[in-house]
């Protein structure tokens, strides 16, 4: 492995790329600076019919770029991490650090969008006077508090269906692994210039960053399916993640109340939801399974598949976080 | 989240949850542009990004 290089200032890379530029289907060059070139690559989500219908008609959530972060050169690589997002997350532009500082290093590295965040997310959700509208009904509804014009369009979705947290995680989940059979089988091409290449050799091993939201959907999947070749030789990484929603000490459970991800009536009536065991679409799959073990902590399932696979996962959690402490 | 995944393998001192490496607080004055500037990490922030870089690389070359 390279020397580690830390990039504290991707300032001037994120400007160059221009995210706001990333279309489906329109070529956009590649960028290269300070060592990494960075790609715009599509993708096409086959994985969509687990959603509620109205969803299913979402055409950003199912065909959209993504980025990959590329150590500078042409070689082949034969490891990769996939970086997962945090829940109301809007843009590329906060991982650029983290992407940029993983491949100047020698590891390519993907930011890849969970469904109906980031640019998965139509910008018709966000005229403002659309959003002006919603923020006021939300600021309205009785006991509410902490709506603002970041969290208000995933508040109301939410709050309106909360089975679409898990729906939305099933599809990144059979998204993550379409992408990662592709990547391990060496069927993965990029655009470059006017031709495509293959960056990675066949046997590619795939490794997960999951922060936020991007954890729980990344541990479920190892949980899920990380025994399973394609992933066998993978390495899990939890960052600022994990925490349950139904401890008794209130002060150890995740809480997504905040003015950049849900008001409080949104998250309440989220975490109330998935505590009470609802019904859910989808509800008997082993997905599912993993996902109430995690979220309701059920040891029984968790303790001994975690004890199983601990040597391939690292927990890097901050000791400051009240979203998740 | 230790309690509920059973261990921690590092704890570090970062920011809000949605900045970990650009804020140190909700309220604090400068927010939006903290948030819109964070492609970069922020000063008090960069010996903490460190060790989550350095983490992330050595779990994954182990």
């Amino acid at each position: 492995m390279s020397k580690i290089q830390y990039i504290f200032q991707a300032g001037s890379l994120y400007r160059e790329f221009r995210e706001r530029r990333m279309r489906f289907g329109v070529n956009l060059p590649q960028l290269t600076q300070d060592g990494v070139s960075i790609h715009k690559v599509d993708f096409v989500s086959n994985n969509y019919s687990c959603l509620l219908r109205e969803d299913q008609d979402v055409v950003d959530n199912i065909q959209f770029p993504y980025m990959l972060f590329l150590p500078e050169g042409n070689k082949q690589f034969d490891e990769v991490i996939i970086i997962l997002n945090g829940l109301n997350e809007s843009e590329y532009r906060k991982f650029f650090p983290w992407a940029a500082s993983f491949a100047a290093s020698g590891i390519p590295t993907i930011i890849f969008p969970i469904a109906f965040l980031i640019n998965r997310r139509p910008k018709g959700w966000f005229i403002p006077e659309e959003v002006g509208k919603k923020l006021s009904v939300r600021r309205n509804l009785e006991g509410n508090s902490t709506c603002t014009s970041y969290n208000v369009i995933l508040s109301e979705r939410l709050h309106e269906h909360p089975e679409r947290f898990f729906l939305a995680g099933l599809q990144t989940y059979n998204d993550m692994i379409d992408l990662v059979n592709t990547l391990y089988c060496g069927e993965y091409r990029v655009w470059r210039e006017d031709r495509t290449f293959s960056p990675f050799t066949k046997g590619t091993r795939v490794h997960f960053l999951g922060y936020s939201l991007g954890g729980y959907l990344a541990l479920i999947l190892f949980l899920g399916v990380g025994d399973n070749p394609i992933l066998s030789q993978g390495k899990l990484i939890i960052f600022c993640s994990g925490a349950a929603i139904n401890s008794h000490d209130p002060d150890l459970n995740a809480n997504p109340i905040s003015p950049l991800i849900l008001d409080r009536n949104a998250s309440e009536r989220l975490i109330e939801f998935y505590k009470q065991g609802k019904n859910f679409p989808h509800m008997e799959k082993v997905e599912a399974l993993m996902f109430k073990a995690v979220f309701l902590s059920d040891q029984s399932i968790l303790g001994p598949n975690l004890e199983r696979l601990k040597k391939r996962i690292r927990i890097i959690g901050s000791g400051n976080d009240k979203v998740i402490p | 989240m230790g309690k509920n995944l059973g261990w921690v393998d590092e704890n570090l001192k970062l920011g809000i949850h949605e900045y970990p490496f650009n804020v140190q607080s909700h309220d604090q004055p400068n927010l939006e542009r903290e948030m819109s500037r964070s492609y970069d990490i922020a000063k008090e922030f960069q010996e903490g990004f460190k060790r989550f870089v350095d983490s992330t690389i050595i779990a994954v070359c182990d």
